[in-house]
């Protein structure tokens, strides 16, 4: 059994070391990408141990493939609820203002996304977007803009260069402004 | 939109994408940054090159010398830690120790109960296979040499197995952790199990290595027809040893060495049949300064290192190392999925050395069609032919690339010629250097992808001239393995763009201002550009994206010449 199918048979056990095996498992990832965000290490800890508690109630029912992926989801979902709440848009987390910035150029329109229904038509758009992409330069973007990582961290885990993962991102980013004009979004 | 409304639908991408990215950092997958047409070729020559001087720094950081350094001679000039480890050992073996025939590959070893022969005729359709992509040794973990109580007993015809998790590193583990006395122990661990297995192989020193052996490491190894494994060690040695680095030779009388590499999960099969053989690079005589006792031991490097046999041996040691396959494949173990290409038609060809790289017009060198030129050169009189100059004064003369090109130099290598315009290079292009090639299908096409280093348009340099003059070339000749590379008639080319980043103001200002820069003692003249520019993180991601050594790999289905 692995280290993740332990895990969730705590949290469907209801047995609460669940919650400190997920800390110790999994609250590096969440303190790394919640600080991302929110720039700010006290609300980074804050926002973990919401995610475990999160984890606490939605496991069960929920029981997710990837506990990385499912944990990665709900701390930057919170996070981002978190920023926004503090009414701190402007300037979060390092990464987030960086991630920011890069974007900018490329999806700067005078229209505002307020509605729900507009953000239905992004989120569909984005993910039909991104299975068009090559699978190499979809996981390259989202690791960049869904999980904020720094672009240095990208190219040393993947033995690649900056300058190549710079390259890729800006790239990709140029097709995804033709892509969302396309699509009347931008 | 705004960026804030993107970042936010973000979250809704699906859990799909999430699984595999969440996969695919896990993971660690390097970025072959190709798009998926090309993601072909790199997979078929996943043996395509880890840089050289990456593996390297590696091994200078990870080898352990536990059981060198302290008792032997120490190697100071040159190459990784590791082999700086073997050769500290080796450096020790005396004369009379063993005395060996000198042929080039000698065997010197043998074991292995049983045959994985019986193994193949079992997946006989997996066995017609004849070419198969080689295993690359990736990184080398650590490597030691010790006696029989450092790390649990191997034979007389030594040890070569994979380990695939913990529970094969067990045993040497726990022997490491008496006293830990090679710190090897700590490299494995799950994580890196689930990213590699580990080649082990171990071998009793004295015999193994030649008399007088000065350095020695491992160059790779081969699976024969009957899936028995010859792992093949490439060893420098001297005719007779300073008396000063004589006297440890006793002390390798029961020395072993050890060495640990990872390759590819699952890529190897169980072995069951090895041996060991040598490849000797005699140095020959010291020169009577090295001789001079009083000279030192840098005296004697220094002139070792100018010897023809330490060039050889060097080239053949310090690049990437593979596992390859002989006629037959063994059968991977159960649940072992082949994570290479079967169907790559032959192993990569190294691009040795560049000779010669220069600029020029048509009208004063050689002149160029539009499409460029390639050519292999054989031998001089190729070379002449080929070279010669187009201007009015000196028209239809060899050009003067004479002392390169060279009798001696074709003997040994072929010369792989290509031209090309200007123009054909990326606009706002710095600087190009070639990262590698590929042959296509019908043999005669030369792909070559080049790394381009790209100024930002915005930060041009004050007397930057973004037209390219229509009739300036360049010409490169590079050596090659000889009879390997099939004649070539076109060459098509690929710039992979590496940008650089904002140039201040005042370098663009006086970007061709000329600088003293030393270099090694001697002062060249740099632009101001070029100074600031090798200062930069864009620049050194340029150098350091450029394989060492650079390969030409073949196509699916190439026609071999």
């Amino acid at each position: 059994m692995t280290e993740d199918e332990k895990l969730l048979r705590l949290f469907q056990a209801r047995d609460e070391r669940a919650l400190k095996a997920a800390e110790q498992q999994y609250g590096k990832l969440c303190r790394t990408m919640a600080y991302r965000i929110l720039g700010d290490r006290q609300d980074a800890e804050e926002c973990v141990d919401d995610v475990l508690m999160k984890l606490w109630d939605t496991i069960p029912p929920a029981a997710p493939r990837s506990l990385t992926a499912y944990i990665s989801g709900i701390t930057r979902n919170h996070a981002l609820n978190v920023l926004r709440a503090k009414n701190k848009a402007k300037r979060g987390g390092k990464q987030y203002d960086a991630a920011l910035d890069e974007l900018s150029p490329y999806l700067k329109s005078d229209e505002d996304m307020e509605d729900r229904l507009g953000t239905i038509a992004l989120q569909d758009a984005i993910n039909r977007f991104l299975e068009m992409l090559p699978e190499e330069t979809s996981m390259i973007f989202l690791a960049r803009y869904y999980s904020m990582q720094p672009i240095k961290e990208i190219a040393a885990k993947h033995s690649s260069t900056v300058g190549r993962v710079q390259m890729i991102l800006k790239r990709t980013k140029e097709k995804l402004r033709a892509f969302l004009k396309e699509e009347g979004l931008l | 939109m705004k960026p804030q409304d993107f970042m936010e639908a973000l979250g809704g991408v699906s859990q799909e994408k999430l699984d595999a990215l969440a996969k695919w950092q896990e993971a660690g997958t390097p970025i072959t940054g190709k798009a998926p047409a090309q993601e072909k070729r790199i997979m078929q020559t996943a043996a395509e090159p880890v840089p050289t001087q990456r593996r390297r720094e590696t091994m200078k950081q990870k080898v352990k010398t536990k059981a060198s350094a302290a008792q032997f001679l120490p190697w100071k000039f040159g190459i990784g830690a590791a082999v700086a480890t073997c050769a500290a050992i080796a450096v020790s073996i005396g004369a009379g120790i063993i005395s060996m025939d000198k042929q080039q590959q000698m065997q010197v070893g043998m074991s292995g109960e049983t045959s994985v022969a019986e193994q193949i005729s079992k997946q006989e359709t997996n066995a017609e296979k004849t070419n198969h992509e080689p295993v690359p040794l990736i990184d080398n973990l650590c490597a030691f040499s010790g006696t029989d109580e450092i790390a649990p007993a191997i034979s007389d015809n030594g040890l070569v197995e994979v380990w695939r998790s913990m529970n094969d590193a067990a045993e040497f583990i726990e022997y490491d952790q008496i006293g830990k006395l090679t710190n090897c122990s700590d490299y494995f661990t799950d994580a890196l199990f689930a990213k590699y297995d580990v080649l082990y192989a171990a071998h009793p020193l004295k015999k193994y290595l030649p008399e007088n052996t000065l350095r020695f490491q491992l160059s790779g190894g081969e699976f024969d027809a009957d899936g028995k494994l010859h792992m093949t060690i490439g060893a420098l040695a001297l005719d007779e040893l300073p008396n000063s680095w004589a006297s440890d030779a006793q002390r390798l009388n029961s020395v072993n060495h050890y060495w640990f590499y990872t390759v590819p999960k699952n890529s190897l099969p169980e072995i069951t049949a090895w041996e060991f053989e040598v490849d000797e690079y005699h140095v020959g005589e010291l020169d009577e300064t090295a001789k001079d006792a009083a000279a030192g031991d840098d005296a004697i490097y220094q002139f070792i290192k100018t010897t023809d046999a330490y060039q050889k041996w060097d080239a053949a040691v310090n690049r990437q190392l593979y596992i390859t396959w002989g006629k037959s494949k063994p059968v991977l173990p159960e649940g072992c999925e082949e994570v290479q290409s079967a169907d790559a038609a032959h192993e990569p060809v190294e691009i040795i050395e560049k000779l010669i790289s220069s600029g020029g017009n048509d009208s004063t060198m050689m002149k160029l069609p539009p499409e460029g030129a390639v050519q292999v050169l054989r031998s001089v009189e190729d070379a002449e032919a080929c070279c010669r100059y187009s201007s009015e004064n000196v028209a239809g003369q060899p050009f003067d690339f004479r002392n390169k090109l060279t009798e001696d130099l074709f003997a040994e290598y072929d010369v792989l010629y290509f031209a090309f315009k200007d123009e054909q290079k990326p606009q706002y292009c710095y600087s190009v250097d070639l990262a590698g090639g590929s042959i296509a299908a019908d043999g005669s096409i030369l792909k070559l992808d080049f790394h381009a280093l790209m100024f930002d348009p915005a930060h041009l340099p004050s007397d930057w001239c973004s037209v390219t003059e229509p009739d300036w070339n360049t010409y490169y000749f590079y050596t090659v393995p000889k009879n390997i590379l099939p004649d070539l008639n076109a060459i098509e080319l690929s710039f992979e763009e590496y940008p650089l980043g904002e140039i201040p103001d005042e370098i663009l200002a006086h970007a061709n201002d000329l600088v003293d820069i030393e270099d090694n003692g001697y002062i060249t003249k740099h632009t101001k550009l070029q100074e600031y520019l090798e200062t930069t993180q864009e620049y050194l991601d340029w150098v350091m994206s450029m394989p060492k050594p650079k390969y030409i790999s073949w196509e699916d289905n190439t026609q071999l010449p």
